[in-house]
């Protein structure tokens, strides 16, 4: 039994070492570029870089635009998952294959449904068309996250709650909410982290690396500065980055612990 | 009543959802009324029956056929070797003990949730160094040893009745035996989500193309189709459902797997 145990922690090598090679090694130096003032001369400058980043109207400018999308489009698409993962709960038979329509979305190609999506919404320069694209290639993850939760929650419970003379609205506030929130902690943290990555929907949607302003987002700064080689900048800016959603998942996990029963 | 109408109203939902699918579809066996310059239709309804689209993408331009391979290669590729690195972490998370497990397994979580924007530039500089830029490899290589799978695979372990380990040890000593013959039969429904979960994503990428590749010969079609160079909108759509059919396929085989599988994602 020992050595079996020793072995199993072998298995953990060929993720461990690419893992280490592809990503943890590489962000060590991109750590070290943010640092130092160029790779030519390699002084070291302390936090210069950072400071030069955050006074660049385009960062911030992507900065506000990504926080504006957390507090925006993520409560709705939380509610709107939570709304239908409830109805979609009560259907019974044949109805169930409803949730397909909701699900599928998450897989179907971003460059697949752009065309459709320009035309309907026809080539409009604001925020709306690509926070609903957003929301229509995240709920379906959702949905399973929250109906999962939902289906384990039927029965004995309930009973009992009644037999104590809990009813209708105080029901779900004392017995359902509780049962819930863990789920619903970590759909919100899943919408938020997810909300940085809807780059590419917005990329594509626009067809270009310069969209409308109010769609310039932490993505958009990182991608342009891809193109520039422009190592410092982007160095310091993928650091704060990981920081601003490193603090995010803390909270996020700490917060979900603190509510599970 | 209420019941129908909650169905009604799911219904009207799910149409919208399936909207753009469809349209898409239909248009691409349309005569479409197109304004070029922006890749968008003028008309919600298609004026006859064409396929001029399919026609000129599949023999016009042929060689959008080799980006298509491209992207079967890639995700295809991408999704098995990433199976087969996270299989056997995820066991040895659910199995061995040792100091820092937890930390180690929260690691994981943290570089799954972070952004493609994070990511890039530490695998970048890590295959510019070993000089893969510019090859195939270099889209194969760090997506092999993304973290989502072996968070699923590892949630999805803990589930499982673990009893069995004892009694496989009086017929083995190879832990590969024992993962191979008794933990990946039961882990069967999660490697399929995990399968199309990681297909799907890959098979969406774009910009891990658009930055570590030069060459248009390298690319997968996903690129292509949304900037759509050379192409026209006609062909855009054709491309489109082309480019779907086997997401579609993926999807209606293992549906029941991938929703199962992906309810372990949890904390």
């Amino acid at each position: 039994m020992k050595r079996y145990l020793l072995k199993c922690r072998l298995l953990l090598i060929p993720s461990l070492a690419g893992l280490a090679l592809f990503y943890v090694l590489p962000y060590v130096r991109v750590i070290y570029y943010s640092l130092i003032e160029n790779q030519f001369s390699r002084r070291f400058v302390g936090l210069q870089n950072y400071v030069k980043v955050f006074q660049n109207e385009y960062f911030r400018l992507a900065l506000k635009n990504s926080l504006l999308l957390i507090a925006t489009a993520v409560p709705v698409l939380v509610v709107t998952a939570f709304l239908l993962s409830l109805l979609l709960l009560k259907m019974k038979g044949y109805w169930k294959l409803l949730r397909i329509a909701f699900i599928f979305p998450m897989l179907v190609p971003t460059a697949s449904v752009v065309v459709v999506w320009r035309t309907l919404f026809d080539g409009s320069e604001s925020v709306w068309p690509v926070y609903l694209l957003f929301i229509y290639k995240n709920i379906g993850l959702l949905i399973i996250l929250l109906s999962a939760a939902f289906s384990t929650l039927e029965g004995e419970v309930y009973e009992a709650a009644r037999l104590d003379g809990a009813y209708g609205f105080a029901l779900h506030r004392k017995i359902t909410l509780p049962l819930i929130s863990p789920t619903l902690l970590f759909t919100i943290l899943i919408g938020v982290v997810y909300s940085f990555k809807v780059f590419r929907e917005s990329y594509l949607y626009f067809g270009t690396s310069y969209p409308p302003d109010h769609s310039y987002t932490l993505q958009y700064y990182m991608n342009n500065h891809f193109f520039k080689l422009n190592y410092q900048n982007l160095a310091s800016a993928a650091v704060m980055t990981s920081l601003i959603v490193a603090v995010i998942v803390v909270v996020g996990v700490r917060l979900q612990k603190k509510f599970t029963v | 009543m209420k019941k129908v109408v909650v169905k009604m109203m799911l219904s009207l939902c799910a149409l919208l959802f399936l909207l753009p699918i469809m349209l898409t579809v239909v248009h691409s066996f349309g005569v479409q009324s197109v304004d070029e310059g922006n890749f968008r239709l003028t008309s919600l309804v298609p004026s006859g029956f064409s396929l001029v689209g399919y026609y000129d993408l599949l023999i016009e331009h042929f060689y959008v056929l080799r980006n298509f391979w491209n992207s079967v290669f890639y995700a295809g590729s991408i999704t098995c070797l990433n199976i087969a690195v996270s299989v056997p972490a995820a066991y040895a998370f659910s199995q061995a003990r040792f100091k820092g497990k937890e930390l180690l397994f929260f690691f994981y979580i943290m570089l799954m949730m972070m952004p493609l924007q994070v990511t890039l530039l530490p695998n970048y500089i890590g295959l510019r160094d070993m000089k893969l830029l510019d090859t195939p490899l270099a889209i194969v290589l760090p997506s092999v040893f993304a973290p989502f799978s072996v968070f699923l695979l590892t949630q999805y372990m803990k589930g499982l009745e673990q009893s069995y380990v004892e009694a496989a040890l009086l017929e083995t000593k190879s832990v590969f035996r024992i993962m191979l013959q008794m933990i990946v039969p039961q882990l069967r429904t999660c490697i399929l989500a995990v399968f199309v979960f990681v297909f799907a994503e890959y098979w969406n990428m774009v910009e891990q193309a658009d930055i570590y590749l030069r060459r248009e010969t390298l690319k997968p079609l996903s690129g292509l189709l949304a900037i759509g160079e050379g192409l026209t909108t006609s062909e855009v759509l054709a491309g489109s459902v082309i480019f779907m059919i086997p997401i579609v396929i993926l999807y209606l085989y293992f549906h029941d797997s991938l929703e199962v599988g992906l309810e372990s994602m949890k904390l």
